[in-house]
């Protein structure tokens, strides 16, 4: 009587096993969307959002269960999903044309993300993760970033050697590349690039030998090369919004630019300020349009007209009947690094190329979407700001604004690159949150890790120097 | 005393079988034949008839029943009659001059009126007086027919007639005259002077002989149960008057928890039968009607995590119509719920429906009803200062139409408040509302006081009626019921109503001799219209009404479409998403609707046919053995249907929802019954059988967003769509077999096994195994302690295990593919739980001992039971750290172990010859419960979360710790909070403290009845002691400053309870002294609840004790003498009041019963913005003609 039981306790709807494409293509779209929707915290962090002065990180508050937690599962639930890839989908095919190359796809993307969560958090757990589901570790221990980040560079190098021209590829499953292992190879350098350049100031030995390295091999020639995620409008798919145009459907409140953003770009007559703000309602209505940022971290005590700051852009991230590619690793990255590079005298460059580096940088963030600023406007932009002056520090302050506004979109990069290097400077909001009023170098781990996984995280929280808080420093934040 | 038989017995012991045709049997064997035969009802006394012996042959006769036992009577000096209730009577015949004729049996028992008074005696003597008088039911007070009076030490006596009116001639020397009636105590009456005698007879104490009905549909005499169970009748649950029936459970057995849900009338009921025995998931008992399992599931129901937001879509149970019901009984764990397998480890309630009874006249009955219920209790709204900040208004319009902050020191424009999303500027820490003028947020220049009530000028009463007509009756060879039975409540939430129809129709018949057939169905078409969102969802009105500013306009609201006027003068509006004909809220927040504009711009609804029925074939193959075979089937289609118009804001594009659900129970069995006598002492009942039982459930549904067509609600014409599909299946194969042993009807021995196949175990372990064993022993009669103290006496005591799988395709790992592809590439990712290819069943082993008592000639009566359960091998997906990319793994681990004791004191403490009855009874269990260990390496398991509590187990610790969790206070060692330089307590953050459990110590129920002829007082008392539950929504009126609680300090400043502390090396350090800096109200619940994200939970805690008065009832049933002008048999009407007011209750705002938000252990203890619980007055009449 139980002779077809195995076969009524298959499930009818969920398969066993699916194709990798299936599980890279999802992991990129959500990956990569996740870069760039989390603008109510680290987003205002970095004073380029205001809006969420409503959200309890906006005000230096923690609310784990929200963010962080959320944030947390995933993320490791994506390492779950690429790591399914190498454990089971392409098991056993890690030396065949036909599993080599994809696999070796998957690792780069994979570092990616890697990289990401350890910037946010610092120790995380990461040799533990990531395992196959028979072999699993429950209590994953928390890894150093140190050792995270040798071994990512490692991994980076370990998966470019295995990228191979006449292996099978991902085809249109990447929806990034397509399949086209060269420019994977470019990202993986550049994104090697940035970790070397991310450790400067933590190990600067081993970040000089890994920025040389990067920079030695093929690396984005120009916008084309440009890591994006294809973003849908009205094609009938709810799925792959531009993360921005997504969030912006929400509460307008939410939306508001922040005072140090649009004074940025104000000061420096920008081309890009009005695709990215909308004059105040109250100018509007007053029928002289002005530009004005909302402060951030204000607390509850104070009370503000919202008609007299500046939403972004409707006619650009509304209502999602616009749309553009999501960038997440783009040649302007490329640019700056370089510059940064020269200043240091790196990888064979010379600080007297560091200008035309940054003026690069410039001019290739503001040729893309939604910018598209015109050739004239740029070259007149550059004339004005295009010039790294002062000292080496001040030319660094130079080439680190620049890289903020143009890392406008990609929260999680730019609190990173703010954290690395102090600039811009940025002045904290006056509410004092558990920071003391200082702006959070870093996202506090899960709440349930605090639970489900104590001893681990009590470990990795007694490494921090102020603890699991905002205020603690992860290893590469020197300055 | 005589020893009286009530029938069906104990499995009826003796059936004769055609092939012994030509012997002689006894009487009482012949008697209990016919009756399992002819499923009636034959009482008769067994004294004196045992050795009686009837030819064997009249038996095979295929014959009326009538004429059978006319035939069998013949020349045995016994007769029959039929009682008013349809069941016979047999009895000696010389008890009564002239025997009944069978002509007249047919029209029973109205013929019987004619023979009053007509009655010759046996005797009469010269110096007789005549006693005339009419004995009734002490409890009803209706007139008994056929009740035996005898002359004390004489052979002298009578019987009363139809109306129980006799007359007797008595002799000059007797003293007493005696009465007895089967199924009523014998009553002794001394005779006086008086020659007319009103004589109230009580009923025996049925329980004596009560015959219960237990697992698998067998009804067994209570006597043998080697375990508790609890009864319920038909008539105590229709007095309840709930929508869900689940919810009439509640306070009347002992050791069955009833908490209602969040949901309303329409939602779903949590009911906990002996503590949670569960670590995870739902604890919830097995429902089987007239042996035949239902689906029970709530598959919409809103997670036991992060509760944010939903609506609860009803279970299983709150489908049925009450007045079908004909008894309830509860098995409370596997020791009386064996043989129902893994369904039953957390009991089972097993419902029995009305059935007809042979050889009656059609009976017709109505039962109908109404009742409006308000809200018990309602919110503490203060209702003194309004909408504002820092005790002022917002911002100033200045004469130029401009808007600043506010400034006091500004005049000639007016005060405006702000929209906002703020809790600050949305809050109630305004001015005092004294009739200011001020502008609101919408532009309207208003007075400033207090918004209308929200219970009177949004919620509305609930109203219900329901209407039930049934027809019962049958003739020689079939018996019938059918009923037809409407409902239509009308909810408080104004547009919510459910509309319920039903039809039962239940027929069981002799095919040929010794063939029955007994079938049911019973349709139920439901419909539900806009049931209540609950928890936090954004369109959950009381959610919105908890934090409303106290001073907004409700006029306003109630506009709840944007003006371009509203538009204009509004402000953080414009741009996305604010539009005239939109939804008008009076913040900018994008997650709280307005609930006008919800009732009135969206829908959600649901339609449900479902089907419950079961056929039954069964066959005296022998004498004493008899196969059966059931097939038993509930199945139900659901549409649900829903849309939000264009406008709404969150769902500026609408959007449209349709889902089919398919869900389908299918029970099997096949039951062989062996029961044999040894002589007089030693009796035998043996069952073995087989189940098999097939569960599929198939949804089909889509989504659809960005309407095409405003206004055009369809699925698949609208941008977007995501289809959804599912479908699941499993199977469970069954053997079992059961013996129990009786000897001298005294001692019984049970002994039962089960093995279960079930295919949602790998194919290795799919097979278990699991048995019973229970003793009982009447030690009053087998010792022969009977007196006038001690009636009665029984002991008892079993063991049992039961086993348990888990859900279906759990042993192997999915992929889910997405519904949606991108630019046409699938999408897929894996499961988030890891599955354990290993799994074995669970196994909860529990053992119980018990004793009944009755003392006082059965006016008391004691039942004790302690017992004690462990649950081992659970099948727990265990919440696992999140670093593993998955958030549960499903694994064999956890033991939990519930002990207590269930004590039930009954009673009748006064039986006036007057009529005047005083029943009352007390119910009481006590439940203890210990996780003993969890899964290695885990040593806290989170069984449900929202944002500042956790419901947790952990080992050594209770089921249900509720802690607090993210923030708390920083606390000296005495406990006193400390307090900052401002005079704010200070918080730190945290992982989790306990601050309290959600289970009760005890719980509890008193009912009282007092009944004078034909008039019934009722009452129900229903008693909780212990336990904690903590309110989500008490922590949205400290945000917003709109309760009692916030007043205080208000004016001149508040001083926080706690010690001053300083900062000392980055810490606060207690200085010892208590605090003395004054602070806002405004600041100080700021601290507290800045928002729900960040309250200190133990803020919200509240002991969840009560005593709260369930149910009282007023019902006065007519007399018969005056029914006997009109067209009915009965009529009584009666009032009620269910849920009317506490004795004691420590919540402030909130009934205590809202602690759970649905079905899930991981709910309980909390409130969540629950609908208030309906204080519910109504009117009942029943009449049958």
């Amino acid at each position: 009587c139980t002779q077809n039981f195995e076969e009524i306790n298959t499930s009818p709807v969920a398969p066993a096993s699916v194709p990798a494409e299936y599980l890279l293509t999802q992991a990129q779209l959500s990956g990569i969307t996740a870069d760039g929707d989390n603008n109510w915290q680290v987003g205002s962090w970095i004073q380029q959002w205001a809006s969420g002065s409503l959200s309890a990180p906006s005000q230096y508050l923690e609310d784990r269960d929200l963010y962080e937690t959320n944030n947390w599962r995933n993320h490791y639930d994506l390492i779950k999903n690429l790591a399914q890839i190498r454990n089971r989908a392409l098991k056993g095919q890690e030396d065949t044309p036909n599993g080599r190359t994809k696999l070796a796809i998957a690792k780069i993307y994979e570092t990616f993300i890697w990289q990401r969560m350890t910037d946010f958090w610092g120790d995380i757990p990461y040799t533990q993760a990531g395992m196959p589901d028979d072999n699993l570790a429950l209590l994953p221990k928390y890894d150093k970033q140190e050792d995270i980040y040798r071994s990512l560079i490692s991994n980076l190098d370990g998966a470019v050697a295995q990228l191979s021209r006449n292996d099978v590829s991902f085809g249109s499953a990447d929806i990034v590349y397509k399949g086209d292992i060269e420019k994977w190879r470019k990202f993986a350098n550049v994104l090697k690039l940035r970790m070397g350049m991310r450790i400067r100031f933590a190990d600067p030995a081993l970040a000089q030998k890994t920025v040389t390295e990067a920079l030695a091999g093929p690396v984005f020639v120009g916008n084309a090369d440009n890591a994006a995620m294809p973003t849908n409008t009205l094609d009938g798919n709810a799925l792959g919004y531009h993360p921005i145009i997504a969030s912006y459907n929400s509460s307008k409140e939410l939306n508001q630019m922040a005072a140090a953003f649009v004074d940025a770009l104000q000061t420096r007559n920008d081309p890009r300020l009005p695709r990215i703000a909308e004059p105040t309602e109250n100018s509007k209505k007053a029928g002289k349009p002005v530009y004005r940022g909302l402060g951030v971290a204000l607390g509850g005590s104070v009370i503000i007209n919202r008609d007299d700051y500046s939403y972004m852009n409707i006619a650009v991230f509304n209502d999602r009947k616009a749309t553009f590619p999501y960038l997440f690793l783009t040649f302007s990255d490329l640019c700056f690094y370089r510059a940064e590079a020269a200043l240091l005298g790196w990888a064979g460059l010379n600080p007297s190329q560091a200008e035309g580096f940054y003026q690069a940088g410039i001019r290739a963030a503001m040729q893309v979407q939604p910018y598209n600023i015109a050739e004239t406007a740029i070259a007149e932009y550059i004339g004005r700001q295009g010039k790294l002056t002062g000292s080496d520090e001040e030319k660094l302050e130079q080439i680190m604004t620049q890289k903020w506004i143009s890392l406008f979109m990609r929260n999680y990069e730019a609190y990173a690159e703010w954290r690395r290097t102090g600039y811009p400077r940025l002045t904290p909001g006056p509410n004092p949150g558990v920071t003391g009023g200082q702006i959070p170098r870093r996202g506090v781990y899960s709440s349930t890790e605090r639970l489900r996984n104590a001893t681990n995280y009590n470990e990795a929280a007694s490494r921090l120097n102020r603890g699991d808080t905002y205020l603690s420093r992860v290893w590469w934040d020197k300055r | 005393a005589q020893t009286l038989a009530m029938a069906p017995r104990a499995l009826a012991r003796q059936q004769t079988s055609d092939g012994q045709p030509a012997r002689a049997v006894r009487l009482t064997d012949a008697l209990n034949s016919l009756q399992q035969r002819y499923r009636v009802d034959i009482l008769f006394e067994e004294a004196g008839m045992n050795q009686v012996m009837v030819p064997g042959q009249v038996l095979s006769r295929t014959n009326t029943l009538e004429a059978g036992l006319t035939e069998l009577l013949k020349s045995t000096g016994f007769e029959f009659r039929q009682l008013k209730n349809g069941a016979y009577v047999v009895r000696r015949a010389d008890r009564r001059a002239r025997s009944v004729s069978q002509t007249d049996q047919a029209t029973l028992p109205e013929s019987t009126a004619d023979e009053t008074g007509n009655r010759p005696e046996t005797t009469r003597l010269a110096d007789d007086r005549t006693i005339t008088g009419k004995v009734t039911d002490g409890l009803s007070g209706q007139g008994l027919p056929g009740v035996n009076i005898a002359v004390k030490g004489t052979s002298r006596g009578t019987t009363t007639d139809g109306e129980g009116n006799f007359k007797l001639a008595v002799p000059a020397e007797a003293t007493t005259l005696v009465f007895s009636f089967i199924g009523y105590q014998t009553r002794e009456v001394p005779l006086t002077s008086e020659s007319v005698l009103a004589v109230a007879l009580s009923s025996s104490d049925q329980t004596l002989n009560e015959v219960v009905v237990t697992a698998l549909g067998i009804k067994r005499e209570k006597k043998a149960l080697t375990y508790a169970t609890g009864e319920i009748q038909g008539r105590d649950l229709v007095g309840a008057r709930e929508t869900n029936l689940a919810n009439a459970l509640s306070a009347k057995v002992p050791g069955v928890q009833v908490t209602s849900s969040a949901g309303g009338m329409s939602g779903s009921s949590r009911v906990v039968i002996r503590g949670n025995s569960s670590l995870s998931g739902n604890s919830q008992p097995l429902y089987v009607i007239d042996g035949v399992p239902i689906d029970n599931s709530n598959r919409r129901s809103i997670g036991s995590f992060a509760l944010q937001s939903g609506l609860d879509g009803g279970d299983g149970i709150s489908n049925l119509n009450p007045n079908d019901i004909e008894s309830i009984s509860v098995l409370k764990g596997p020791n009386g719920a064996a043989l129902y397998g893994q369904l039953g480890a957390n009991g089972v309630i097993l419902i029995t429906t009305k059935a007809g009874r042979r050889n009656r006249k059609p009976t017709v009955s109505y039962s109908g009803n109404v009742s409006v219920g308000r809200a018990l209790v309602k919110p503490d709204y203060q209702s003194e200062y309004g909408q504002g900040y820092n005790g002022a208004f917002t911002f100033y319009r200045k004469a130029d139409g401009s808007v600043v902050p506010y400034d006091a020191a500004l005049t000639g424009g007016i005060p405006k408040l702000a929209g906002g999303r703020n809790p600050t500027t949305r809050g109630s820490w305004g001015p005092k509302m004294q009739g200011q003028t001020y502008e609101d947020m919408w532009g309207d220049t208003l007075q400033y006081r207090p918004i209308d009530d929200p219970y009177t000028a949004f919620f509305r009463p609930e109203r219900q009626m329901s209407h039930t007509l049934s027809v019962d009756g049958g003739g020689e060879n079939t018996n019938y019921f059918i009923s037809v039975a409407n409902l239509s409540n009308d909810g408080f939430v104004p547009t919510n109503t459910l509309k319920r129809n039903s039809v039962t129709v239940k027929v069981a018949t002799d095919i040929v001799k010794g063939l029955n057939l007994d079938m049911k169905l019973n349709y139920i078409n439901q419909a539900v219209v806009n049931r209540p969102y609950v928890g936090d969802d954004g369109a959950n009105p009381v959610y919105r009404f908890l934090y409303v500013p106290r001073s907004l306009s409700m006029d306003g609201l109630r506009r709840y479409e944007y003006s371009a006027k509203d538009i204009r003068l509004s402000r953080d509006l414009g741009g996305n998403g604010f539009f005239v004909g939109g939804e008008k809220i009076f913040e900018s927040n994008s997650v709280t609707s307005n609930p006008f504009w919800t009732i009135n711009n969206t829908r959600n609804g649901d339609t449900r046919d479902r089907v419950i029925g079961y056929a039954k074939l069964s066959y005296e193959i022998a004498k004493g053995l008899s196969v059966q075979g059931r097939y038993g089937t509930d199945f139900y289609y659901e549409r649900q249907y829903g849309w939000r118009a264009v406008g709404t804001r969150v769902a500026q594009t609408g959007d449209v929802f349709e889902n089919n659900e398919y869900n389908k129970t299918e029970n099997a069995d096949l039951l062989l019954t062996y029961n044999h006598d040894f002589g007089e002492t030693w009796s035998m009942n043996v069952l073995a059988g087989a189940n098999h039982q097939n569960n599929r459930y198939r949804l089909v549904g889509n989504f659809g967003s960005q309407l095409s067509i405003p206004g055009l609600y369809a699925v698949g014409r609208t941008v977007l769509n995501t289809p959804s599909y599912n479908l699941v299946e499993s199977v469970i194969n069954s053997v079992y077999a059961s013996a129990s042993v009786g000897f001298k009807n005294y001692a019984f021995l049970d002994l039962s096994a089960r093995n279960d196949w079930s295919s949602t175990l790998p194919v290795q372990n799919n097979s278990y195994f699991y048995p019973s064993v229970g003793g009982s022993l009447v030690v009053s009669d087998a010792l022969g302690l009977q007196n006038n103290y001690l009636s009665y006496l029984k002991l008892r005591g079993s063991w049992a295990q039961a086993g348990r799988s888990g859900n279906p395709y759990t042993t192997t790992g999915y992929y889910n593919l997405n519904a949606n592809t991108f630019q046409g590439l699938p999408l897929a990712t894996y499961t988030n739980t890891i599955v354990d290819p290993n799994l074995k069943n669970e196994l909860k082993e529990s053992y119980e001992a018990g004793a009944e008592v009755r003392l006082f000639r059965n006016r008391m009566n004691i039942d004790f039971t302690y017992y004690h359960s462990v649950t081992s091998n659970q099948i727990l997906p265990i919440v696992i750290s999140e670093s593993t990319g998955y958030s549960t793994k499903l694994t064999n681990a956890g033991k939990i172990q519930n002990q207590g004791i269930e004590l039930l004191v009954g009673g009748t403490p006064v039986r006036s010859r007057s009529g005047l009855t005083w029943e009352a009874s007390f119910n009481l269990a006590v439940n203890r419960n210990k996780v003993l260990e969890l899964i290695d390496g885990v040593s806290e398991l989170v069984i449900g979360s929202d944002r500042n509590i956790r419901v947790t187990a952990k080992p050594g610790e209770p089921y249900g710790v509720l802690s607090q969790a993210d923030y708390a206070w920083v606390k000296d060692e005495k406990g006193n909070r400390l307090i900052d330089t401002q005079g704010l307590p200070v918080r730190q953050s945290i992982s989790t403290q306990p601050i309290g459990n959600a289970s009760p110590r005890w719980i509890g129920g008193l009912s009282n009845s007092l009944s004078y002829k034909g008039l019934v007082f009722s009452s129900l008392i229903d008693i909780r002691r212990g336990g904690q539950i903590f309110s989500q929504g008490r922590v949205q009126e400290a945000a917003y400053g709109t309760s009692k609680r916030t007043l205080e300090g208000r004016e001149g400043g508040l001083i926080a309870e706690g010690v001053k502390a300083k900062l000392e090396n980055g810490k606060w350090v207690s200085t010892g002294q208590p605090n003395d800096i004054p602070t806002t109200a405004q600041a100080y619940w700021n601290r507290v609840a800045s928002d729900k994200g960040f309250a200190i939970a133990e803020e919200f805690l509240y002991d969840a004790s009560y005593i709260a008065i369930r149910e009282l009832r007023l019902g006065y049933q007519l007399s018969a003498d005056w029914l006997k002008r009109t067209p009915f048999k009965s009529l009584a009407v009666s009032v009620y009041g269910r849920n009317l007011g506490y004795l004691e209750r420590h919540t402030d705002g909130f009934s205590p019963e809202n602690a759970s938000v649905n079905v899930n252990s991981g709910t309980m203890g909390m409130e969540q913005h629950s609908l208030p619980l309906m204080r519910t007055v109504g009117l009942d009449l029943n009449l049958s003609f």
